[in-house]
């Protein structure tokens, strides 16, 4: 696992990637649905190499950006 | 004030005896926002002792009595008491490593020692099966607490989010507004916001109001059946132009072609009607009291996937089943590819969740002598939700291989294919304990066989 320098910059391309139609709409999450929920639970599987079932993350815990860096800085070390 | 006032007007037709107290209490909560979870949580108290006593408990169907109506109060508030005890003392107590097993295990032994008990005659079957209808009711609404208890460091606010648990706004168990974590983020935090948040709940309930009166008159004037809009009947329509689903069910083939699939779409509409008006009147309250969540049904037939019309269509029973069931298997399986993985956990949410939250519900049936109604409810839940997780499957298979636009006419056939996958499903999900399997399977099949 190769992680990113800057988590932050590269969460925001990941999610830009997730819906490009709505890259103008102001927060990446605000139109997230439950399939890109999941893609973004691979993602942060993928990139950070975290398991997420021993974290005792939540569904809305992924739906903000603190959320989401909060988990990557607690849980990725 | 004004707008408080007005929101008492338009409840009470809705909240019947439980309106002045939501009234009251929703207008102490707005002047006093600090204290807005203290005064829900005293409201909800006074709301679930004034509504418990018509529990529909199905085949049962008898109204409490006075005296079962005080008894369930009761039980009631020793459920929360003892649940509140429990989670203030949950995060000390590290030899509980699963409390949600835990607690989800106590409500299937209650359950089966109350059906033991009745079976036995040590209890009367209208109290066994008012019990067990109270079960679902708190099960989900604790499961919720007990695990925002276990993020929280400490015991605070334990006292102040018991509204959270206490079953006083609508019946089924779904608790809208999840639990006192999801409320937060939606908590209005100034005086303009709070406006904004009483603003959409009055627009909600007018909006309710307005569903409830379209679905009356589509009953009225279209089926030629009677549905009262708050005490006021529109007078049925002679010749009906659609048959109603009862009718349908009865006999399917007495009807010409077009007519079977035109009340078969008529139908899903009203359902939509129905849960529409009851969740956004539900939303509303919260809205009233400053907590801007969003809603429970927003505008199914605009979804042009199956996927995007469960999530619009029952917005915090999919939560629901995401939270407990779809979330917590999908993390479990990081080994399976990708698809597979999430196949798995759709099959988890969409059919086991869904059949065991409603195997609670159906719990009263099994008091009864025999079981046989709750036997084929079940089975006909089995089916209905088997349904359901494959269609589901099969949308979010297609949604993961297929671009973000799409064209207009791609858009259109989404749409009618989303809402025909619906009108047929509700074929097993209309009144469970009216028709047999066999009924419902010759209405289906009816609906792919010329005149």
């Amino acid at each position: 696992v190769t992680r990113p320098d800057d988590p932050e910059a590269h969460l925001l391309e990941f999610l830009d990637s997730l819906r490009p139609a709505r890259k103008d709409s102001g927060d990446p999450l605000a139109q997230l649905d439950s399939l890109g929920i999941l893609q973004l639970v691979t993602y942060l599987e993928t990139t950070y190499g975290m398991n997420l079932a021993k974290c005792r993350v939540e569904p809305d815990d992924l739906r903000s950006l603190a959320g989401i860096l909060g988990i990557i800085a607690r849980y990725s070390a | 004030v004004a707008a408080v006032t007005l929101s008492g007007l338009l409840l009470a037709p809705t909240m019947g005896g439980a309106a002045f107290p939501a009234a009251v209490a929703l207008l102490a909560a707005n002047r006093n926002p600090q204290k807005r979870r203290t005064i829900l949580s005293v409201l909800a108290a006074l709301v679930c002792a004034a509504s418990l006593g018509a529990i529909p408990i199905g085949a049962v169907a008898t109204a409490a009595s006075g005296k079962t109506a005080v008894a369930l109060t009761l039980a009631v508030i020793t459920a929360v008491a003892a649940l509140w005890c429990w989670s203030r003392y949950l995060p000390r107590l590290p030899a509980i490593r699963h409390p949600l097993a835990l607690l989800h295990g106590s409500a299937v032994l209650a359950v089966v020692a109350l059906g033991i008990s009745c079976r036995g005659g040590a209890l009367s079957i209208e109290k066994a099966a008012l019990c067990a209808a109270l079960i679902p009711e708190l099960l989900w609404r604790a499961s919720y607490w007990i695990k925002w208890r276990l993020r929280q460091p400490g015991d605070k606010g334990a006292a102040e989010n018991l509204f959270t648990v206490i079953p006083f706004l609508g019946r089924g168990g779904v608790p809208y507004g999840k639990g006192p974590e999801y409320l937060t983020r939606y908590e209005a935090s100034d005086a303009s916001e709070r406006a904004a948040a009483q603003i959409r709940g009055i627009g909600l309930l007018l909006l309710a109001l307005a569903w409830r009166l379209v679905s009356a008159l589509i009953v009225a004037r279209v089926h030629g059946g009677a549905q009262p809009w708050f005490g006021w009947s529109f007078s049925p329509a002679s010749s009906p132009l659609l048959p109603s689903m009862s009718a349908l069910l009865d006999a399917p083939l007495s009807y010409p072609l077009s007519l079977r699939w035109a009340a078969l779409f008529s139908e899903l509409v009203q359902n939509i009607l129905t849960l529409a008006a009851y969740g956004h009147t539900i939303v509303a309250i919260y809205s009233l009291a400053g907590f801007c969540i969003p809603r429970n049904t927003s505008a199914p037939l605009l979804a042009s996937t199956v996927l995007d019309f469960w999530a619009r269509y029952y917005f915090y029973f999919k939560e629901l089943l995401m939270d407990f069931f779809f979330f917590p298997v999908y993390l479990r399986c990081s080994r399976l590819p990708g698809i597979a993985r999430t196949l798995v956990a759709t099959f988890a949410a969409a059919f086991a969740g869904n059949v065991y939250y409603h195997l609670f519900l159906y719990a009263p049936e099994w008091m009864q002598a025999g079981g046989r109604q709750f036997g084929s409810m079940a089975l006909l839940r089995c089916v209905y939700c088997a349904l359901l997780a494959a269609g589901l499957g099969w949308s979010i298979g297609r949604a993961s291989r297929r671009a973000e636009r799409r064209p207009p006419w791609q858009q259109a056939m989404g749409i009618l294919g989303a809402a025909m996958f619906f009108a047929l499903l509700h074929i097993w999900n209309y009144h469970e304990g009216e028709a047999s399997l066999a009924e419902r399977w010759e209405v289906l099949q009816s609906l792919f066989m010329w005149d």
